[in-house]
Formats: structure tokens, sequence, C-alpha cells
């Protein structure tokens, strides 16, 4: 009988002994990604980072608080010793390499907990600082890691910042460095003369007064509008909002300078608007957005001036005027679910039902259609997590949030080529 | 054209097409002025309809004018059925349980009827296109989970083009909470004021107190509810919640009238009121659009 009792917990204990902890990625396979990039076997590299599962590469979305992981460790040693081994095959530094790759670590898994995405931008924004080239590949570089910031939640991290919460919990003194300088920093004191660089800087800035997160809202502009229909009730927030909304008027003034950017005009004036729309100076506004279309034959710009002023237009009661800004946005993004519902609301409330309803039935299909697969998990609803949609990329409108990161495949492509 | 005489010409022209062959009364037209203007007028006594009343009984006032009114009995008018339904997640506990629950209500509806299943979360989608009634309708939900789009699925729901010769209900199942449309809050009650179809709301309640920025968006809902005649539900069994409002809704009455002393442009003002005493609760759409 005792031994029938000891023969599973022997069991167990044989177990335990042959079957030690696992690592959480190997650091052979951290080689192989980064020697098949070196080689330009980019979806060869991206299909082991994207294999490398959530609960290998990093635990729980909650999980922001616990140190460094095995994960990162194993990374930085791995890549360490893999650029030890001298210049890339192509002739390239792998320094550089490796920085990419983490970038694309960061993309492949935006499930990632935010500070664990932090860990890997900011070794890799450390090691392209320790080997500057001055290069295009580094310039594209820098490009790059801005437009994947944007895609992230963690656009927070490019402008320099002061002492609070995001700071402290921050897990290491690099990161810890970094969200207070700020990566755009770095990234203008690299290539000062970067105009694309100082734009993203006072749009991250930007960034930061917005207060849609308080609204609950997706609706950006009604979410985003000041003053604020429902201010925070806790005094800590709402004195930062105070603190971060006090900055918009030199916000505004920066921008008015890069205007005069004829690279950067359209996209400044798009901006210009929609601040001006968000502090409801609507003719203002509609100054502002007059100036895109005939400074740009960017279609994403011009489908977003048109959008802008279809909702400043609604604000000002003008109905038809809206409807034709929202129609002529809509010609130019088809997909666009937001040019849609609110071309379609307008009609509605012009009393034109039937062509309300054909607009948005058509609208919501093929927005549906256009969706991008890539999920995150986050938590929904009574605590528990599940794949959310990061945004339709069909919709300008959602990409607008995010800065340059509709530019992430023309970046990647140019910086790969220019790291053969 | 004296009211007497628009009278009789509308009858002769109701009688007429009665007995035409291949023209049904659905093939005539009645719409604000040229035509009639419709109102669902729900009457309860308490939680219960009350029946059997006539077009004699009813007042309507269209911005404050009292109205010549013809009624339409309610049996021989088909209803269409729009489903609404949040699958965000914070609504939906078990998929599957509700999904039963749906399939059991469209089999309890009449052959002439019609529905329509439209399901949102992040996206709004027409699960189920309006049709007859049956068996085999089964929307394809696998799980809930997304961000709520409410606004621009009760929109969706809202501008479902309208005939004369069916009644449009719509049910939406929600907590109320949007965090995700497009459409503006204010958009949904502007919108609810302009169409016929009368909006009823089932509400979850959410688990702990609701925050102050959802508030909007809930009572968007619900005053669009108010202006369509329709009414908020809390939730019980959805089989069981949607089965009553469909009751409900059969045994509610449209009264029509042409229009007459008053302006057509502009905001119409609707009051219905009953002709006899009696604690009655009249529920109606609030007004109309005249163009």
């Amino acid at each position: 009988m005792l031994l029938r009792r000891a023969t599973p917990l022997a069991g167990l204990l044989v177990a335990l002994v042959v079957s030690p902890q696992q690592p959480s990625w190997s650091r052979s396979e951290i080689t192989e990604i980064l020697s098949r990039y070196a080689a330009g076997d980019y979806s060869g590299a991206i299909k082991i980072i994207e294999s490398v599962d959530q609960l290998r590469l990093g635990k729980s979305v909650s999980d922001q608080l616990s140190p460094p992981d095995d994960a990162f460790i194993d990374w930085q040693h791995a890549t360490k010793d893999w650029i030890r081994l001298g210049t890339a095959p192509t002739g390239r530094p792998r320094e550089l390499i490796a920085a990419t790759v983490a970038l694309e670590v960061v993309r492949a898994h935006p499930e990632l907990a935010p500070y664990r995405s932090l860990s890997f931008l900011t070794w890799a924004c450390q090691i392209v600082r320790d080997h500057p080239k001055g290069s295009e590949a580094e310039r594209l570089w820098y490009l790059t890691s801005i437009a994947v910031i944007q895609e992230s939640s963690l656009v927070g991290l490019l402008p320099a910042k002061r002492e609070d919460t995001s700071v402290r919990l921050t897990r290491s003194p690099d990161d810890r460095a970094e969200v207070l300088t700020g990566h755009v920093t770095h990234a203008i004191r690299a290539f000062p003369d970067e105009a694309r660089f100082r734009l993203a800087e006072v749009l991250a800035r930007a960034a930061l007064t917005s207060v849609a997160a308080f609204s609950g809202a997706r609706n950006w502009m009604d979410a985003n509008e000041l003053p604020m229909k429902h201010p925070p009730s806790n005094s800590d927030q709402a004195r930062l909002l105070d603190e971060r909304l006090a900055l918009l008027p030199a916000i505004e003034q920066d921008l008015e300078a890069l205007a005069r950017n004829e690279q950067l005009r359209a996209e400044v004036e798009l901006n210009l608007g929609h601040l001006s729309a968000r502090q409801q100076r609507w003719d203002q506004a509609l100054a502002h957005l007059d100036r895109v279309v005939p400074s740009t034959h960017d279609v994403f710009l011009m489908c977003l001036s048109h959008y802008l002023r279809g909702w400043v237009l609604q604000r000002m009661n003008r109905r038809d005027d809206a409807i034709a800004a929202y129609r002529l946005a809509l010609e130019r993004a088809p997909n666009a679910r937001s040019f849609s519902t609110m071309l379609a609301d307008q009609l509605a409330q012009a009393g034109r039902q039937r062509e309300a309803y054909d607009v948005l039935s058509s609208g919501l299909k093929t927005s549906a259609a256009a969706t991008d697969a890539r999920t995150m998990t986050v938590p929904v609803g009574r605590g528990r997590a599940g794949p959310v949609l990061l945004n339709h990329p069909s919709d300008p409108w959602d990409q607008f949030q995010h800065g340059d990161a509709r530019l992430i495949p023309t970046y990647l492509t140019q910086l790969r080529e220019a790291l053969r | 054209m004296r009211s007497s005489q628009l009278g009789r010409a509308l009858l002769w022209a109701i009688i007429a097409m009665a007995v035409t062959p291949g023209v049904s009364a659905r093939q005539t037209t009645f719409r604000a002025f040229a035509d009639l203007v419709s109102v669902d007028v729900s009457v309860k006594n308490g939680r219960v309809p009350v029946p059997g009343l006539k077009t004699s009984d009813f007042e309507v006032l269209d911005n404050g004018v009292p109205q010549q009114l013809e009624a339409v009995s309610i049996e021989a008018v088909p209803i269409d059925v729009t489903l609404l339904v949040d699958l965000s997640g914070s609504v939906v506990p078990n998929v599957s349980a509700f999904k039963a629950d749906v399939e059991k209500f469209v089999t309890l509806l009449r052959p002439t009827d019609r529905v329509r299943i439209v399901s949102f979360s992040t996206d709004v989608n027409e699960d189920v296109p309006m049709q007859a009634p049956s068996a085999a309708l089964r929307p394809n939900w696998t799980n809930v989970n997304g961000m709520t789009s409410l606004n621009d699925g009760v929109l969706f729901a809202l501008l479902w083009p309208e005939t004369t010769d069916r009644r449009h209900l719509i049910i939406a199942f929600t907590d109320g909470m949007d965090t995700y449309s497009t459409a503006r809050n204010e958009s949904i009650p502007a919108v609810a004021g302009r169409v016929e179809a009368v909006l009823h709301a089932v509400l979850v309640e959410p688990p702990g107190p609701m925050p102050d920025r959802y508030k909007d968006s809930v009572d968007a809902l619900r005053e669009a509810v108010r202006l369509t005649g329709g009414e908020t539900h809390r939730v019980s069994r959805a089989v069981d919640d949607f089965t009553q409002i469909v009751a409900d809704f059969r045994a509610s009455y449209m009264l029509r009238y042409a229009p007459k002393g008053v302006d057509r442009a502009g905001w119409h003002a609707l009051t219905v009121r009953l002709n006899r005493p009696g604690n009655f609760t009249i529920r109606s759409r609030q007004g109309y659009s005249g163009g």
C-alpha cells in the first residue's frame, strides 16, 4: 500500500527532474531570425517571430509590472552575440538590422503589454544611437520606428516628458530614460534637417491633449471636442489634462511654423484644421482645411480634409454643404465606414431616408469586408479578454489617429532595401 | 379641394384598388401630405393592451390642429421585425443559449411577417436579411467580443426603407454603452424622430455602476425609443421579452389621416389622446417632418 501511494509522487519527481523549465524562446531561434532577416528572407524571419506565442514571449496584458522577462533577456544576449560576429554578409551593419528586427517583433505582437514593447524599442534605439552612421538606412530606421510607435499604444513615448505615472511604471533605467527623453528627440538629434521628425514630435504632443479616453466614445471628434463634456472627476487626472490642454496654443504655433515647409504643408493644415475643430473654432477650421487639397496629391490627406470639412459644416448646421463634403470624402475612400456613416446620418436628417439607407448599407458591408485581421487582446466587459480589431485600415479616419502608421509598409520596404 | 371631397376621393381610391384585379392596397403610396400620415399607437391599461378601440375613440392633433382619422385594421397589416443584437461581449454571456432564444423567437412570428437580424460589436452586420420567418433562419454567431457600435447599429435599423403596407418594429437588445460608433449620440433621436418605425429597447444592466461617459449613449437610445412611441424594457429572458414586445405591437393601433389645416414644411408635433375616461398609457411617435 505504501508503494502504491508513493508511486504517483515518484512519478512527479521524475518528471520534474527530466523536464526542466523551457526558456521563453531559444537563442538559436533568435539568431536564425536575425540571420534570415539579414539575408533578405523577411517573410521567413517574420514567420518565426509570429510563431513565438504570447505564453512564450510575454505574459498577460495586465502583467506589465513584472521585471524584464526571460524573453527580452534572451533577446539581449542573442543579439549581442550575433552582432559580435561582425558585418552582415550583405556588408550592412548588424546593429541596424537587429534594431529593425526589434521593430518587427513589436509589430508582430500587438498583444504585448506596452512596457514589454517599450523594452524592445528602447533597446533598438540605444543600439542605433551607439553606432550612428548618419546613413539613409538610419534615417529610414527612425522614420519606421516612429511609425511603429504611432501604430502601437506607445505614442506617448515619442515626445519628451516630465516625470509622471507612465514613467514610474517603466522597468529599467534605460526604459525610463527613453520615455523621459522622447524617442523622436533622438531622431531629431540624429537628423536635425528631417522635417517629418519635427512634425512627428509636434503631433505626438498634440496626441497627448486627446481627451477621448474619458469620453468612452469612438467618434473621435465628439470625444475630443473642447471643452470636455465629461471632465474627469479624479482631481489628479483633471490637473494632468489641464496641463496638457494648456500646451495647445504652443502646439498650434509650432504647426504654423511647419506649414511653411512645402512638403508638409497639406498635412500640417489638415492637423491645424483638426485642432481648430476640436476647439469649436469652425471658421478657422474651414480656412485651414480649405488649404489642404490645393497643396497635395495625397488622396489620404485630401479625403480627410473633405471629411473634417463635413464635420465642421455639420456642426455649423450647414447640412447640404456637409452632405456634399462627406460625399467627396466617400468618393475618394469608398470603404471608409466613418465617411459612409456620417453621410448617411446627414442624409437621414435631411429626410432622404432611402438614400441614407443605401449609403449606410453599402458602407457597412464594404468596410467589414476590408477589415484588418490584425488583433490584440484587450479586456472586454466583465474582465474577460477577447480579440479586438486594432483598426480598419480602409478607414482613413482611423488611420489619422495613428500618424505615419499607414506608411509602415512603404518605410519598411525602403529600409529593407537600404539594409541589403 | 374641401376636406369632404378629399375624404370621398380617398374612399373611392381605396375601393377602386380593392376591386381592380392585380392592384392591391400594397401598391398605394401613402406618404405625408400628398398622401396619409401613419401613426402607430399603443394603448395600455397598466401593462395590458386595451383592445377593441375604434377610430372615434382617438383624437390626433397635428401641431395642435385636430385631424380626421382613418384607422387601418391592425390585424391586416403585417410586421417587419428588425432584431438588433449587441454581441460586444458585455451583453451576451452565452452566445449559444442566446442564439437558441433568437431562433425560437423567429419561429413564433407569423408567416406574413418578415424578420431581419442585425448584430453589432466592432462592426455592424446584417446576419439575416429581411425575409419570411422560418426555422431554418440561423444567425452565424460563434462568439461574442469586440467593441460596441450601438449608434451605428441603431441608425442602420432605423433607416430600413419603409413601405405603406407593412409596419416596422425594431427590438434592440443591448446594455446601451456605445464605445465604437461613428454616428453621434445626438443623431440617434434626431433620426428616430423622422422615421415611422417603432423602436423598443431591451436593456441589459451593466455589472457595476455605469460611468458617466457612457450615459449619453444610453440616454440617446432611450430618447429615440420615446420619440418612436416604443418602450424600454429590462431584460428577463430574451425570447420571452421579444415575444411580448411583438404581441404588444400587434395589439396596438395604426391610425392614418390626411393632414389638414397645417403647413406642410417643418416639424409636426403629434398628440394622440383617447376620447374615453380611464387610466391609460398611450405611446406613439412624437411627430414627423413634413419635408
